[in-house]
């Protein structure tokens, strides 16, 4: 055998790419070490147990407490929040998983191709080939790529004085409005990842029931559903994993009064994401105060940890179900059947009902949400508020532009390069089934788990403070690194696994290094799938905004370079929401949650296009089987993506 | 291939190196004045530095936010060139000191189709403490949050007829909702249908979207609070550093705000001056 020198060319980019690919460990390292680090202030002074259990958070005390005294034990206690936390999820992934669950089921076999199936439609020429299918498909990815804080102010303005009028002490802030506005920040994940399972449940079961004799609506329910239980599971628990951390949208509908249990729907209360939205701006640095609000970042991340880990293991056998869950098949007793003619599957068609109905209740909330942002806000979008000079005089979005732009630009410049070598590592080096690579892929999706305050808050932590960068448009790219690199990698590495054996087999016959091969004819071939990447990832940064608040600022000034503070679009809404524009108040939140809108729907036709394109493609050069789960699998990832 | 490589690479280090460049000299600006704090002095300081720029276009002023807590603390820490409070500083506040700037009412508000007029403080007290209904149509209230300097003043002015004021409470009934800033709270109440809501603001930023009660049967008007009719006003408060030299914009700044001229801004926007 030749023997290969460690610093030869072929092992250096094995090394990188691995580094790359390691990257995501350290990340997740990092976030909690330094998130516990500024907790332990807290955990100490108030004592771990007193900090969990105690019910009362009083932060304007501390200056009558003694200086180290005891009775911080009786300031900081976050169990009412946390308590919160737990209902507010509880009932969004009742709610959410509900709707998201039967919408995916109309989705995957109720939604006809063509309106025109549709026998009312049928006659009509211009409806009868309208797409309903796709179009479905495009409200549910528009529904997870509106941004948290646009669904927020929805929820404030039009969910807060609906509820408001049913509620019997006509208080609209709450659980209540809390849970539906999270409800329809989760429907999207769950339904696309319960329609990706449905899709996957092998097409004989189908047949297989109906040529039994069931109806399709009892084939749906009794067999489809139940065979794609283990996926439906890891949906919802993708959505608890979302609605636990969602912090913006939840912050406008719940009220925020901290230290009050959720003992009623109608109260106002404050969960752990929301009392840090809250209190971060003022908490002094080195204060106990400011430790125990991230000490409450730190308790959600363990939460969210700890989901993730569960959903590890029931992910692990995908294609049986896990031990726990699948059903055991036990041969029964033959047992004397008589003959009945009474009708079946009445109840398997009410739920066929219940899903077309969930299914267009959804494709309302997103029509209203829309319709009704966009007549408040349009006549407000004036050249003046676009582009003019943004001045103490005169607030306008000009300086979002650029902020955005320049946060794009600097993050895709550090996020692409090590996510596509991370996923290279993933798909060309790393053999089956290794326990590196297995580490990998779950430290990669728990950093996608992360809630974006925690990136908040470690970004404030270790690039605003540690690195000494201050609030700056660089401290929030390097922050959005590490909430895009997920996205990144896993699309990635899924049009890298479509590039087929033969062509990597073709070019190292031909002579060709693994790294050449991998530049000239891997990457070329898995381009697509990279320009989607880097699309979805524009969305994720346009619609951030707790982790950019405490890493970037808020300011409404043009930035003049990376050092200096700015605000993008969504964290011009929030200050906009704290602070309101002179002469035009709300209308200004208006108006910028429909330019939000707007690059939100561009986006999302941009990433269908791409997809289009990369069907057409695949067809051409691979055999049509791949072709085909290609387009499934690409179809559904925006949404799931945002998971 | 390889050339595009190096070439991303050269940028990527690039950027990111200029990214570190640019902020050692971040806060460095001779020309650029940092102020932050209560949002409830934001919105009058931000009219006050827009005519000072207007006089001085080489200078930049950013206003930010976060309420007097915000404002005090970043003083203390010297991240900003002075700080703004909404309140009196307290004892344990040291090395900073204050220089009142203007004084402010705070208004009791309602939405506009509220019939109530006319509130007095024993009902304000225990709408808030207990959640009594005032006059059974107001059955919910807003607070500030804790940093607040407005909510620092109202909790300590507001005191019921046996003399407990609302500072001194553990906690707020159920009824009572928090959020985070003026502009808040003033959407809440002016939201359509929202009769039900009490909050309150300071004057200056009291606007035809929201009613203002009167309290005590006093008129919440500039001439009550300078003749000490209106019992619910606090000084506007400008936080400084002690020892450290306020930089020449600044300086300039500062000494604009307690000019005539600067308090004539003062004074047209509702707030009463020194």
């Amino acid at each position: 055998m030749k023997s290969v020198s460690i610093l030869s060319k072929e092992n250096a980019a094995k090394i990188i790419f691995g580094i790359c690919a390691a990257f995501s460990i350290f990340a997740v390292f990092a976030i909690i070490l330094f998130v516990l680090y500024q907790s332990i202030p807290a955990f100490r002074a108030v004592g771990v147990l007193n900090f969990l259990f105690g019910s009362t958070w009083l932060p304007g005390w501390e200056d009558r407490v003694p200086e180290g005294g005891a009775e911080y034990s009786q300031i900081f206690g976050i169990a009412p929040m946390i308590i919160t936390s737990l209902v507010l999820t509880f009932g969004a992934v009742l709610l959410g998983g509900l709707f998201g669950v039967f919408t995916a089921v109309f989705m995957a076999y109720y939604c006809p191709e063509k309106l025109g199936k549709l026998h009312v439609f049928s006659r009509i020429p211009l409806l009868r080939n309208f797409p309903l299918k796709g179009f479905f498909r495009q409200v549910i990815n528009l529904l997870a790529s509106i941004p948290s804080i646009v669904i927020g102010f929805f929820g404030l303005v039009v969910i807060v004085p609906l509820i408001r009028d049913m509620s019997p002490n006509q208080n609209g802030t709450g659980v209540l409005s809390a849970v539906i506005v999270l409800s329809l920040m989760i429907v999207p994940t769950v339904s696309s990842l319960s329609q990706n399972s449905l899709e996957a449940v092998p097409k004989e079961y189908y047949e297989g029931s109906l040529g039994l004799g069931n109806t399709k609506d009892q084939t749906v329910f009794r067999t489809m559903v139940p065979a794609a239980k283990s996926g439906i599971l890891s949906a919802l628990i993708l959505g608890i994993g979302r609605a636990v951390g969602e912090a913006m949208a939840v912050y406008f509908v719940i009220g925020g009064t901290p230290g009050k249990f959720p003992d009623s729907l109608f109260k106002p209360v404050s969960s752990l994401t929301v009392t840090i939205v809250q209190e971060m701006g003022y908490a002094s640095d080195g204060s106990i105060h400011k430790s125990a609000l991230i000490a409450s970042g730190f308790v959600l991340l363990v939460f969210v940890l700890l989901i993730n880990l569960l959903l590890n293991f029931i992910k692990k056998d995908k294609v049986g179900g896990n031990s726990l869950f699948s059903r055991n098949l036990k041969a029964s007793a033959p047992r004397a059947v008589g003959y009945t003619y009474r009708q079946t599957g009445i109840g398997q068609s009410i739920l066929r009902a219940v899903s077309i109905a969930f299914a267009f209740i959804i494709l309302f909330a997103l029509g209203y949400l829309v319709v009704f942002i966009a007549v408040k806000g349009i006549p407000y979008l004036t050249p003046q508020f676009l582009f003019g000079e943004s001045s103490n005089a005169n607030v306008t979005l000009a300086p979002a532009f650029v902020t955005t732009g320049m946060i794009i630009a600097l993050t895709l410049l550090i996020a692409l390069p090590l996510g596509i070598g991370a996923a290279i590592f993933l798909n060309e080096y790393s053999k089956k089934g290794s326990k590196f690579v297995k580490t990998i892929r779950l430290f990669i999706d728990t950093l996608a788990g992360v809630p974006s305050i925690v990136f908040g808050l470690f970004g404030m932590i270790f690039f605003c403070g540690i690195c000494n960068l201050n609030y700056s448009i660089a401290a929030g790219s390097f922050t959005m690194v590490l909430i895009i690199l997920p996205t990144i990698i896993r699309s990635t590495e899924e049009s890298l696994r479509e590039v087929p054996d033969a062509m990597r087999e073709g070019a190292l016959a031909l002579g060709s290094s693994k790294v050449r091969t991998i530049f000239k004819i891997v990457l070329p071939l898995a381009i697509r799938g990279i320009a989607t990447s880097v699309v979805l990832s524009i969305g994720r940064i346009v619609g951030e905004s707790a982790a950019l608040i405490y890493t970037s600022g808020s300011t409404i000034r043009m930035p003049n370079g990376y050092g200096s503070t700015g605000s993008t679009f969504a964290v011009l809404m929030y200050r906009f929401q704290v602070e309101p524009v002179p002469g035009l108040g709300v209308n200004a939140m208006y108006a910028t949650a429909v330019v939000l809108l707007g690059i939100v729907l561009c986006l999302n036709i941009l990433v269908t296009a791409l997809q289009k394109n990369l069907g057409k493609g695949g067809k051409e050069k691979k055999p049509k089987k791949e072709s085909v789960r290609l387009k499934q699998e690409s179809k559904a990832a925006p949404a799931a993506e945002r998971a | 291939m390889k050339k595009l490589t190096t070439v991303a690479l050269a940028l990527c280090l690039g950027v990111s190196g200029m990214a570190l460049a640019g902020c050692g000299e971040n806060g460095g600006n001779e020309n650029e004045v940092y102020i932050s704090g209560s949002t409830s002095v934001q919105p009058l300081m931000e009219k006050l530095a827009a005519a000072f720029e207007a006089k001085h276009e080489d200078i930049v002023i950013t206003v930010d936010g976060g309420g007097s807590g915000k404002g005090i603390t970043d003083a203390q820490d010297g991240l900003n060139d002075f700080g703004m409070s909404s309140r009196a500083l307290k004892s344990s506040e040291t090395g900073v000191k204050g220089v009142t700037m203007a004084t402010d009412g705070i208004a009791l508000i309602v939405n506009p189709e509220c019939e109530i007029d006319d509130v007095t403080n024993d009902e304000v007290y225990h709408l808030y403490a207990d959640g009594t209904a005032i006059g059974g149509v107001l059955t919910a209230a807003i607070s500030r949050e804790s940093g607040s300097g407005t909510r620092g003043a109202f909790d300590e002015l507001v005191v019921n007829e046996a003399g407990d004021a609302l500072v001194d409470l553990t906690g707020f009934a159920d009824c009572v909702q928090t959020q985070n800033s003026t502009g808040n709270v003033m959407t809440q109440i002016a939201t359509k249908g929202n009769t039900n809501l009490l909050g309150y603001i300071s004057m200056g930023s009291v606007d035809d979207t929201v009613k203002v009660l009167k309290y005590n049967g006093v008129e919440a008007t500039v001439e009550n609070v300078v003749a000490g009719n209106y019992s619910l006003s606090r000084p506007f408060v400008i936080v400084v550093k002690e020892g450290a030299e306020l930089s020449e914009a600044a300086q300039m700044f500062y000494d604009y705000i307690f000019s005539e001229e600067g308090q004539t801004i003062v004074e047209q926007n509702g707030y009463i001056k020194i």
